[in-house]
């Protein structure tokens, strides 16, 4: 049958016409969800382990093992500064200001490099190896969100690539949206990681 | 009118196809080189859809072996230790991860392309690269089972190679979710809001959500496990413990999520087969939400590696029993429309109320487990949970293959086979399950292999005879496909059942929808014209 073109004949209003589809917003969307729950499945994991510990009177990090907070800060802070960067790039595209956009986007990914860099100098200053289960949870925790952030920065650098060829404007910025929006989550995980890691410890 | 403003993404092998010169059509890589390089949704899906077949057969011919070793406990050793241990570890892993998530996401994505209207699947190249990656992991999982990897394993290069693959296959299952969910949430056709969307199009966007978030974090656990693993530091899990970290997935609430497809399967077959407007659809659409959103069980994960008996908290104990509500009105609502109307008894018909039959029993026999005073936790019970919930799931999923395959095969299933299979299913896995709900509340221990109370080895008997019937029941489906595909393709026929929703339309894509089933619309205001 070809017609499909269909009568309202069970009473229901006509729909209102359809929004333009927002395909990579939805798609990233779904995506964060499942990185999302990665990373706050370990993070509960590491959260309930503390607690035994601390019921059982025990300390909860090995002995000789330091995690200073300032790394830590100085992580949380230049990705706060990344968010807000992201964010102008969304504003730049959304005004058609491509040559800021494309500073954004160049200075989001640069300050996603930083963040690595600050926590594998975290990492040289904790004094902690893979080989006890606190520092195994670290790592398994803080290396997937690297490999979040490192994903982020590949999103973020291809969205700035397509800006670049062209492909993103004031009318049509959902590449650049579903970036930021990625970004800003990578952010908040961290924060969240921040807080339970290198804030209580 | 064009479907959407936009139109979706072309499947990449499509757009970069050279052109017939006389039509100007596509003209898509034949060979290997198509297969490897195909972005069409059917494409992909028959891919899913043929692997997972496979993995049905290591499962089920390891379930049918297992169920002959517990058929006479002091008799028969087909395998021993470990041996059993490790085969009923794989025999669940294929079955779950292997086969029935796979199975569904390959149907989906032939399937559900076209009843929201889209041209393809949202981000065929992804779609492509979660089966390629599901293959080789899945493959890998095998292998690493039969180099002494796995849980219970005793070569620690192959416990971490199975950990490793484990993640990619989870990854790739992740992956053709998020495809999936898309595809439903952003390249709907114009006018369908998601109150008209097809059932089994929503159910597969409930389902898929719900999948995304528990294999997420399934898949920070495996990481995890993998590093523990391979540093040798075992604080977590060796081996032998490998399995209390899996089997959160595998038992209730979770392993409902994996059977939500059934409802919409059966929400969309069932009017069609009773020759009736689907009612209480609004209903329906709600009861299948609820039931995804009750059987999201990630939440579970932490307290069942520490103690499996969750039967004492009541949050367990309060969605073991509020799961059967949805499922209850689905299938009140579902019966209504069936008795109201006038019902042929096609196959599609009779596999979806077997699958519905078979999760209600799964959803019973769950509901009894997380009673605390009948300690069924950690007996046989649990296996019956799943062989009901994942039995569903199959029944649904061959008879999604009978009833859509115009869109999957392109060439008919013979009927006289397909109701032979739905009936051998419905049987087998019935007396498969019921009898470990028995031994379950006989105190029979899950995975024991030692000498059995009176009257369980009659059980095992029974439930290893059921098993028999499953098998044979996938036989004839096999045969049946197989005589199907060396039949000519049936290009004529492409509504065989007089389908009320958009995937049965010739050209599904230049489409404004303006109800939940346009073709039975348009099909009555024909028949309303020419009268």
């Amino acid at each position: 049958m070809t017609l499909v073109l269909a009568d309202d004949s069970i009473g229901m209003p006509p729909a209102a016409p359809p929004a333009r589809p927002r395909v990579l917003l939805i798609g990233t969307g779904f995506a964060l969800v499942g990185i999302v729950m990665a990373i706050a499945g370990m993070l509960g994991l590491y959260v309930e382990q503390r607690a035994q510990a601390v019921r059982s009177g025990h300390a909860w990090l090995p002995k000789g093992v330091v995690i200073d907070i300032t790394p830590g800060n100085v992580a949380m802070v230049g990705l706060v500064i990344s968010a807000v960067v992201v964010q102008w790039a969304v504003y730049s595209i959304a005004h058609d200001d491509r040559p800021r956009a494309y500073l954004a986007l160049g200075l989001t990914v640069l300050l996603g490099a930083a963040y690595i860099n600050g926590i594998a100098f975290a990492y040289t200053q904790m004094g902690i190896t893979v080989h006890n289960p606190v520092g195994l949870l670290i790592f398994v925790i803080t290396g997937l969100h690297l490999a979040m952030a490192a994903a982020g920065m590949l999103f973020v650098g291809l969205m700035a690539f397509r800006a670049l060829g062209g492909q993103y404007s004031g009318r049509d910025r959902e590449g650049i949206v579903a970036a930021a929006i990625y970004w800003h989550v990578t952010v908040v995980v961290f924060a969240a990681i921040w807080f339970t890691i290198f804030v209580t410890k | 009118m064009a479907m959407t403003e936009t139109r979706p993404e072309a499947a990449p092998d499509e757009a970069a196809a050279a052109h017939d010169s006389a039509t100007d059509e596509p003209v898509p890589a034949g060979g290997l080189a198509g297969l490897l390089g195909t972005g069409r949704h059917a494409a992909i899906g028959r891919l899913w859809i043929g692997t997972s077949l496979v993995f049905l057969a290591v499962s089920g011919a390891l379930g049918v072996a297992l169920g002959a070793e517990r058929f006479k406990t002091q008799t028969y050793d087909v395998f021993n230790g470990n041996n059993y241990a490790q085969s009923l570890s794989l025999h669940g892993v294929a079955a779950l991860f292997l086969f029935a998530i796979p199975m569904l996401i390959g149907l989906a994505t032939i399937v559900v392309p076209r009843q929201v209207g889209a041209e393809t699947i949202a981000f065929p190249r992804a779609a492509a690269l979660a089966f390629w990656g599901f293959l080789i992991g899945g493959s890998m999982v095998v292998i690493s089972y039969l180099i002494n990897g796995g849980p219970f394993g005793g070569n620690d290069k192959g416990v971490d190679l199975f950990l490793a693959s484990l993640a990619l296959v989870v990854v790739a299952l992740v992956l053709a979710s998020v495809c999936l969910a898309t595809t439903v949430l952003g390249l709907r056709a114009s006018g369908m809001s998601l109150s008209r969307v097809p059932l089994f199009a929503w159910s597969v966007l409930t389902a898929t959500t719900i999948w995304i978030a528990s294999l997420g974090l399934f898949f920070g656990t495996l990481v995890l496990l993998y590093a523990d693993h391979r540093y040798q530091l075992l604080s977590f899990a060796s081996s032998t413990d490998i399995d209390r970290w899996l089997r959160w997935t595998m038992t209730q609430p979770q392993i409902y999520a994996f059977a939500i497809p059934v409802l919409g399967f059966a929400g969309d077959v069932v009017p069609v087969f009773a020759r009736n407007r689907a009612r209480f659809r609004g209903v329906q659409l709600g009861a299948i939400g609820a039931f995804s959103a009750l059987s999201f069980g990630a939440w579970t994960y932490l307290a069942a590696v520490n103690n499996p008996d969750l039967t004492k908290q009541f949050l367990f104990v309060v969605s073991a029993f509020a799961i059967a509500l949805p499922l209850l009105v689905f299938v009140g609502s579902t019966a209504d429309t069936l008795v109201h109307g006038r019902p042929k008894l096609g196959s599609p018909l009779i596999f979806a109320v077997a699958a519905v039959l078979m999760l209600l029993a799964g959803v019973v026999v769950g509901a009894m487990r997380a009673v605390h005073p009948l300690e069924l936790v950690e007996t046989t019970a649990d296996a019956s949970v799943s062989h009901y919930v994942l039995g569903a799931s199959a029944i649904a999923a061959l008879g999604a293959i009978h009833y859509w395959w115009p869109q999957i095969l392109t060439r008919p299933l013979r009927e006289g086979l397909g109701r032979l299979t739905a009936l051998l299913l419905l049987v087998g896995v019935f007396a498969l399950a019921l009898p470990d709900v028995i031994s379950g509340l006989l105190d029979e221990r899950r995975g024991s292999l030692g000498p059995v109370r009176d009257g369980v080895e009659a059980l095992n008997a029974v439930s290893f005879v059921g098993g028999v019937f499953v098998l044979l029941g996938v036989v004839v489906f096999v045969v049946n496909l197989a005589v199907s595909l060396a039949s000519r393709p049936d290009d004529e026929v492409t509504d065989p059942w007089d389908g009320h929703t958009l995937e049965w339309a010739d050209d599904a894509v230049a489409v404004t929808v303006m109800s939940a089933t346009p073709l039975l619309d348009a099909r009555e205001a024909a028949e309303g014209g020419a009268a």
